[in-house]
């Protein structure tokens, strides 16, 4: 499909149409594959309501920006709306200087964009394929979004959860719902285990009950899940959506939607309030594309809340200029201190497990955690290096797992783990978040390896003391050199516990 | 032209899009072998169908012969004969249902390209007095998917894989075009979607000659190209079309055996 730039005999603005709804006279530019013509500037949202039979197209589009396979209408069921201007087209791909920029995930590199053949428009098409997940944006697809009016939406908001906050946590709250009030940008730096999810609940509470749209972003699809059902209880009368991969709910409108970074790319201009949760830990975390994703998603005037035990040097640069204001929680709900790892020497490992032998000090570890019966999390760097740990101590231990990212039996792992049915639990970094076992104690095994960065080694001693009755729990690192993430990492801990000594003085910038 | 990237080194691995390890080797100095588009670790899932497979339909076998699905059907008069055999070149695996979602279903075009150094090499070696025929897409399915996956399988055909048999092929002088003798004529649910009964029961041909191309199928050999060989009815559709048309002989390659 072509298309062409049109003067609206309506209004007198130029607008961008298909080739088939254009009337010759009025054609300014075009008929041309979408991303030959020249840029248009946002048009002026239209406030009249819209023909009667738009409403399911109002509640797919609406807020979202959607590629036309993606939307349940032809185009000539959108062609009145096009025509007035309640929906609006524009290219997929943006012809930059030196390449394209997608205008869906914000790529530019140019190792992510292919080109072939296109059937469609007959030409050499370029494509993204940094979010061709989502369905392919090749140069000659458009991108429509709604225009008009909002629907309505009921914003009805009751908070029904009646558990008490720490004071941290209390403090916290209040700063996020003045945060939400001013539309503003602000860092909840909570340690592992204080009980961040708790502490959004007013702030929710409070945007809905003002008619904000809430977006509750996070990187992962196992989050969104797991959260959705919890919301739902808290807030039973407001309607929530989850969007991830397999979500049946992508063609729904609600006021508190919860998505993965691939599902927040859809959205535009549509959130009053966006929550990014785990800011450090989304993937590509160190390209711009969420960042953009966010940016794009929001409205130009909302609220920006990031979440994070673990924030990247770019987050605590702009905390320590004073661009991004702080709220640092460094107590645990349960109020005891974070255990602080120690560091034991375990030479050159790699050989030793050549020779089908784990280091004496990893050997003895894992021993006394399995005699004592207490659950242990053994993190190593490689998938290969996983393999080799595994079947070593499965030799004396047979009962003892090794879980990786690719492991199509983790969730049953994992819940024969926390029943206690398997001892000691081999893993990469893949658990380094999210999971919460009793009682569990965790040592690393090649600590100086690269993957093992600050965030993940906090993370890693995250997982231990979770619960109030166990608050205390040991974290080794074994390892053959101390790397200065290591040694971050400490410091990082022992500057929380201190912060929390110190009677909860926090920098509210 | 189909490129994975837009950018002058290829040091992305085409499918996982992640570095590219790049250990010096004797080929970094004499490059032999062309292209290499994926990673080691991505290279290492797709599996070949193995030495031993039925002499028919290329289905991983313990012991060469025809399996039993084969002999079933050269029993049945409606298809026997049809297809003289088919050569698969991967295990339909995990990995290779995943790569064919997201080259097909998901439209990454870019994919063909792992697959055009031993599509080439089996082309040349085995048939290359074959006309290259792709199965077709239906102009609905087409116009969906932006590209037909067996055309950019058959185009393959068209480069030599090295210096070495560019050489033989002077020689031989033997190399067809590309030829769409055959257009699908019924928009049909996707094969993927119907179970083996359902594919077998379907008895209507989808497939109809296209009689106007610069190469004759009279009395001609020809290899047909599709990426799926499940139950090989298409394929047998397909060739029945050609050989009521005059074709000698009537082979297929297929990228994964289902």
């Amino acid at each position: 499909m072509h298309f062409c730039h049109v003067r609206s005999p309506q209004t007198g603005q130029i607008i961008c149409l298909p080739e088939s709804l254009a009337e010759k006279a009025s054609i300014v530019a075009g008929p041309a594959v979408i991303s030959e013509l020249p840029l248009l500037p946002f048009p002026s949202p239209v406030s009249e309501e819209p023909p009667l039979f738009a409403p399911d197209i109002r509640s797919v589009l609406y807020g979202k920006e959607l590629l036309l396979d993606e939307l349940p209408f032809t185009i000539h069921e959108l062609a009145a709306l096009l025509q007035s201007q309640h929906m609006t087209i524009r290219s997929g791909l943006k012809q930059t200087e030196n390449g394209f920029c997608c205008q869906r995930c914000h790529n530019s590199a140019k190792q992510f964009f292919g080109v072939f053949p296109c059937a469609r428009c007959g030409q050499s098409c370029v494509y993204c394929r940094h979010c061709l997940m989502m369905g392919r944006i090749s140069a000659c697809s458009a991108l429509f979004r709604w225009n008009g009016p909002a629907p309505p939406i009921s914003y009805e908001a009751v908070c029904t959860w009646e558990g008490t906050f720490s004071p941290g946590q209390a403090q916290a709250s209040r700063a996020i719902i003045s945060t939400i009030i001013q539309k503003g940008e602000r860092l909840i730096w909570a340690v592992c285990g204080a009980g961040k999810t708790e502490i959004l609940f007013p702030g929710i509470e409070h945007a809905l009950q003002n008619g904000g749209r809430v977006l509750l972003a996070t990187p992962r699809t196992d989050v969104v899940v797991e959260l959705l059902p919890r919301l739902q209880a808290v807030f039973p009368k407001t309607d929530i959506i989850g969007l991830y991969g397999k979500s049946e709910d992508k063609q729904k409108t609600a006021p508190l939607v919860i998505a993965t970074t691939h599902q927040t790319m859809r959205f535009a201009d549509a959130f009053d309030t966006v929550i990014i949760d785990e800011v450090d830990a989304f993937p590509f975390s160190q390209d711009k594309s969420l960042v953009q994703a966010v940016a794009k998603a929001k409205k130009q005037h909302a609220a920006l809340i990031y979440l994070t035990a673990t924030p990247t040097p770019a987050l605590k640069k702009r905390v320590k200029n004073k661009q991004l204001p702080v709220t640092k929680i460094p107590r645990r709900f349960h109020g005891y201190p974070l255990p602080v790892p120690r560091f034991k020497w375990c030479g050159y490992w790699q050989k030793r497990l050549e020779n089908g032998k784990l280091p004496h000090s990893v050997e003895r570890w894992c021993a006394s955690h399995i005699a004592t019966n207490t659950p242990a999390f053994l993190f190593v760097p490689s998938v290969n290096v996983l393999w080799k740990t595994t079947e070593i101590l499965q030799k004396t231990y047979p009962s003892v797992m090794g879980v990786h990212s690719e492991d199509e039996e983790r969730q049953h792992k994992v819940a024969a783990f926390r029943k206690g049915e398997i001892p000691l639990l081999v893993t990469t970094t893949i658990l380094e978040r999210g999971v919460t076992v009793a009682g569990v104690e965790a040592a690393v095994f090649g600590a100086e390896a690269e993957v093992f960065t600050e965030s993940a080694l906090v993370q890693i001693a995250g997982r231990t003391g979770r619960k109030k009755e166990t608050p205390a729990g040991d974290v080794v690192f074994f390892h053959a050199g101390k790397t200065r993430a290591m040694l971050d990492c400490r410091r990082h801990i022992t500057a929380m516990n201190e912060e929390d000594a110190e009677g909860g003085k926090r920098n509210n910038a | 032209m189909l490129k994975a990237s837009m950018s002058e080194d290829m040091h992305c691995c085409v499918w996982c899009l992640e570095k590219k390890s790049q250990a010096p080797s004797w080929q970094t100095i004499w490059p032999v072998s062309q292209d290499n588009y994926l990673c080691n670790t991505c290279a290492e899932k797709l599996v070949p169908v193995g030495i031993t497979t039925c002499s028919y339909c290329s289905r991983p076998r313990e012991k060469p012969g025809i399996c039993y699905d084969c002999e079933r059907i050269e029993k049945d008069p409606d298809w026997r004969g049809l297809l003289d055999h088919n050569v698969s070149l991967y295990r339909y695996n995990h990995a290779m249902q995943e790569l064919i979602a997201q080259w097909k279903y998901r439209g990454d075009a870019a994919l063909a390209l792992i697959f055009q150094q031993n599509i080439s090499q089996l082309y040349e070696k085995r048939y290359a007095n074959y006309i290259p025929v792709p199965i077709p897409l239906s102009p609905q399915r087409l116009h969906e998917r932006g590209f037909n996956q067996a055309e950019q399988l058959a185009s393959w055909t068209q480069r030599p894989a090295r210096c070495l048999s560019l050489l033989r092929l002077r020689q031989k002088q033997y190399l067809f075009p590309v030829t769409k003798a055959l257009t699908r004529v019924l928009h049909e649910e996707k094969q993927s979607k119907k179970t083996r009964r359902e594919r077998l029961a379907a008895t209507r041909n989808p497939f109809a000659f296209t009689p106007a191309q610069e190469v004759s199928v009279n009395s001609k050999n020809i290899v047909l190209f599709d990426d799926i060989f499940t139950t090989g009815m298409t394929l047998r559709k397909a060739a029945k079309v050609l050989k009521e048309h005059g074709a000698k002989r009537v082979c297929s390659i297929t990228l994964a055996r289902g």
